[in-house]
C-alpha cells in the first residue's frame, strides 16, 4: 500500500469516506422513513367498506414499484363493482410518471380531451379523472398527488419545486389513484360521481393527518 | 513521468521513401508506447492502485446497480442498449491502450509544430523528423494539469444520489466519479484522449420515464403515421387512433388487427443499439468527419426504415394468421439488428470508413 502514490491514495480514501457517508446516509434515510408512518386509508369511505388488501396495479414497475405503498379494495353491497384505492409515497421520479403508463398496461390510452381536472378557479387542479382504456380492458381512474396536511394537485410537475423537495427532504407525498373496472354495462356518469366522492373524502383525511 | 528506455532513435533510422518513412518513423513512437504499457503494468504499485480503486468503485454504486438495471429493462423502454454500454466501452480503452499510455503526446506534437511556425491540423500524428520521439524520449513534458474540485464533486453527488434514491443521480454520479478520478490522477491530457469513452459513458444514464415516454410517444406519432401512409397508399383501409395507439389495419372487417405500440415493439432498443455500434465503430476509424457524420445519418435512414418495414410486415401477418404474428414479434425485433448492421457495413463501405486510427491495435 506504501508503494501507491500520494495521489492514488487520496483518491482510495475519498472513495472510502464516500462510501461510508453514503451508508450513512442511507440508514439515517431509512431510520427517518420507519419513523414516518405510512398512510393507511380508511376502514368506510361513505358507505363503501374496505374488503381487504390487493395488489399494485399491473405495470406498478413502470414507476419503479414504489417499495412504500398499501393498496386496498372497497365494496358497497354485492351490486356494485369494486374500487380500488393505491395510495404510494413518492420515491423517486418515476413516481410521478402519467398513471396511464402503469394503471392498466404499458399501451394504457386516454381518448383525446378524456381526461377531466377537478378544481376551483385560480387554484392548481386538484384532481383528474378518465377512463384509461388498455389492451384488455379499461378502467376509471382518479388521479392526485398530496402531502400529508397540504392539498391535493392533479399535476405535480407543473410546478416542479414541491416534490422535487418532498424528495430531497424525503417528506411523505402520496399519489394517489381511484380506480375501478369499465365494462360494457358500466354506469360512467355513475362511477365518475363515486369516484369524486372517494377524492373528496380521502383527501380529507389526508389533509388531516398532517402537522 | 520519464520513462527511460532503450528504443531505436528515430532519426538514425534507414532513409526511405516518403510515406514508407513516415510510417516507420511512427511506428517508433508506437513501440515506446507500447513499452510504456508494459512497463507501467508490470508495477505491483500501479495493479495494486488499479484494483483497489475498481473495488471501491464497483462497492460505492453496487447499491444503485438493481435500481439503474429496474430502469433499463422496463417494458417499452428503449434503454435495453445499455447493456452493450460497459463492454463497449472496455473494448475501446482495449484497443486504445497504446495511445492511452502516452497521453501527452498531443501536447508535445503542438508544441513542436508551435515552435516550427508550421500549421498541421490537431490530430495529426505524424512525425517526419523524428522530434516528437525525441521529445517524448528525452525532454521532461511539462507536468499535466491536475483539478481535485471535479472528484470532490463526483463524491459529494454520490451521498447525495444516495439520500435521494434516484437512479439517474446516481448514475450522474459515477459517472462524475470516474471523470474526476482520471482528471485528479492522470490530468486534463489523459482526460482529452479518454472524452470518448466517457460521452460514450452517457448511454448508461437511466432515464426517468417522463423522458422516456416524451421521446417514445415522438418516435412512436412518427413511426404508425409512416405505416399508415404506407397502407393507406396501398388501398388497405387503416385508421390511427386519436390518442396515437393502436393502428387498426381493416377496422370494419371482422379479420381487422389492431397493432399496439408497445406490443408489438417499435424496434427502439435495437434501432438505438446498431447506432451506438455505428458511434463506437466510428471513433475507431480514420476519417473525415463529413464522412462520419454520413455515416450516422445513414445508419439512423437505414434503422428507421427497417423499423417501418417491420411493423409493415407485422400489419399484413396480423391480418392472416395472429399466431404467427406472436411468434414475428419477438423474431423481427432480434433481427433488426443483424439486418441493420449488414446494412450499416455497407454504408461504412460507401463512406470508406475502412481503415482503423493508427493507434488502434487489434
Amino acid at each position: 500500500m506504501s508503494k501507491i502514490p500520494k495521489m492514488g491514495l487520496h483518491i482510495i480514501f475519498l472513495l472510502i469516506a464516500t462510501m461510508a457517508a453514503s451508508l450513512s446516509l442511507m440508514v439515517v434515510a431509512k431510520i427517518q422513513t420507519g419513523h414516518q408512518a405510512l398512510l393507511r386509508p380508511p376502514n368506510t369511505v361513505g358507505p363503501w367498506k374496505l374488503i381487504g388488501r390487493t395488489g399494485p396495479p399491473f405495470g406498478d414497475r413502470e414507476r419503479d414499484s414504489p417499495p412504500l405503498a398499501t393498496y386496498c379494495v372497497y365494496q358497497y353491497g354485492t351490486q356494485q363493482i369494486p374500487i380500488y384505492v393505491g395510495y404510494a409515497r413518492a420515491a423517486n421520479l418515476n413516481s410521478f410518471r402519467d398513471p396511464i403508463h402503469y394503471i392498466v398496461d404499458k399501451d394504457g390510452r386516454i381518448p383525446y380531451l378524456g381526461r377531466k381536472s377537478y378544481g376551483q378557479k385560480g387554484k392548481p387542479n386538484s384532481f383528474t379523472i378518465e377512463i384509461v382504456y388498455g389492451r384488455n380492458g379499461s378502467v376509471m381512474l382518479a388521479h392526485w398527488v398530496q402531502a400529508p396536511g397540504g392539498d391535493p394537485v392533479a399535476e405535480p410537475l407543473d410546478s416542479p419545486k414541491k416534490p422535487l423537495l418532498a424528495l430531497v427532504r424525503r417528506r411523505p407525498l402520496y399519489i394517489c389513484d381511484v380506480w375501478s373496472p369499465v365494462g360494457p354495462d358500466t354506469n360512467v356518469y355513475q362511477l365518475n360521481v363515486y369516484l369524486e366522492q372517494f377524492e373528496d373524502i380521502l383527501s380529507k383525511q389526508i389533509k388531516a393527518t398532517g402537522p | 513521468m520519464k520513462v527511460i528506455m532503450d528504443v531505436p532513435n528515430a532519426k538514425n533510422l534507414p532513409s526511405l521513401p516518403d510515406k514508407a518513412e513516415t510510417e516507420a518513423q511512427v511506428a517508433s513512437i508506437w513501440q515506446f508506447a507500447r513499452y510504456r504499457l508494459k512497463t507501467l503494468w508490470a508495477l505491483p504499485s500501479v495493479r495494486l492502485e488499479a484494483g483497489i480503486v475498481s473495488v471501491l468503485l464497483l462497492l460505492l454504486f453496487a447499491p444503485a446497480l438493481p435500481g439503474w438495471w429496474q430502469r433499463w429493462t422496463q417494458i417499452g423502454s428503449f434503454q435495453l442498449y445499455t447493456v452493450a454500454v460497459l463492454p463497449l466501452v472496455l473494448l475501446w480503452i482495449r484497443l486504445n491502450r497504446v495511445r492511452l499510455v502516452v497521453p501527452e503526446l498531443d501536447e508535445i506534437t503542438r508544441n513542436l509544430q508551435n515552435l516550427r511556425a508550421t500549421f498541421r491540423p490537431q490530430g495529426d500524428r505524424e512525425d517526419p523528423d523524428g522530434s516528437v520521439l525525441q521529445a517524448l524520449l528525452e525532454d521532461q513534458p511539462p507536468p499535466a494539469k491536475r483539478m481535485l474540485w471535479p472528484l470532490l464533486l463526483g463524491c459529494l453527488l454520490t451521498a447525495f444520489a444516495y439520500w435521494v434514491r434516484e437512479p439517474l443521480l446516481t448514475c450522474l454520479a459515477f459517472l462524475v466519479v470516474v471523470a474526476g478520478i482520471l482528471l485528479y490522477r492522470h490530468g486534463t491530457r489523459m482526460l482529452r484522449v479518454t472524452v470518448f469513452p466517457l460521452c460514450f459513458l452517457l448511454f448508461l444514464l437511466p432515464l426517468p420515464g417522463m423522458i422516456l415516454d416524451w421521446i417514445n410517444d415522438r418516435v412512436q406519432g412518427l413511426m404508425f403515421n409512416s405505416v399508415l401512409h404506407v397502407l393507406l397508399n396501398a388501398n388497405i383501409e387503416t385508421e390511427l387512433a386519436a390518442e396515437g395507439n393502436p393502428l387498426k389495419i381493416n377496422p370494419k372487417s371482422p379479420q381487422g388487427y389492431e397493432l399496439f405500440a408497445t406490443q408489438a415493439g417499435l424496434g427502439l432498443p435495437e434501432v438505438w443499439l446498431v447506432l451506438m455500434l455505428t458511434t463506437w465503430f466510428l471513433s475507431l476509424i480514420r476519417v473525415p468527419f463529413r464522412a462520419k457524420l454520413g455515416a450516422v445519418v445513414g445508419c439512423i435512414v437505414l434503422m428507421g426504415l427497417l423499423a417501418v418495414l417491420r411493423l409493415l410486415l407485422l400489419c399484413w401477418v396480423g391480418t392472416i394468421d395472429r399466431e404467427m404474428m406472436s411468434l414475428l414479434e419477438p423474431l423481427t425485433r432480434f433481427l433488426l439488428v443483424p439486418l441493420g448492421i449488414g446494412g450499416q457495413i455497407l454504408i461504412l463501405r460507401g463512406f470508406k470508413c475502412q481503415k482503423f486510427q493508427r493507434w488502434v491495435s487489434i
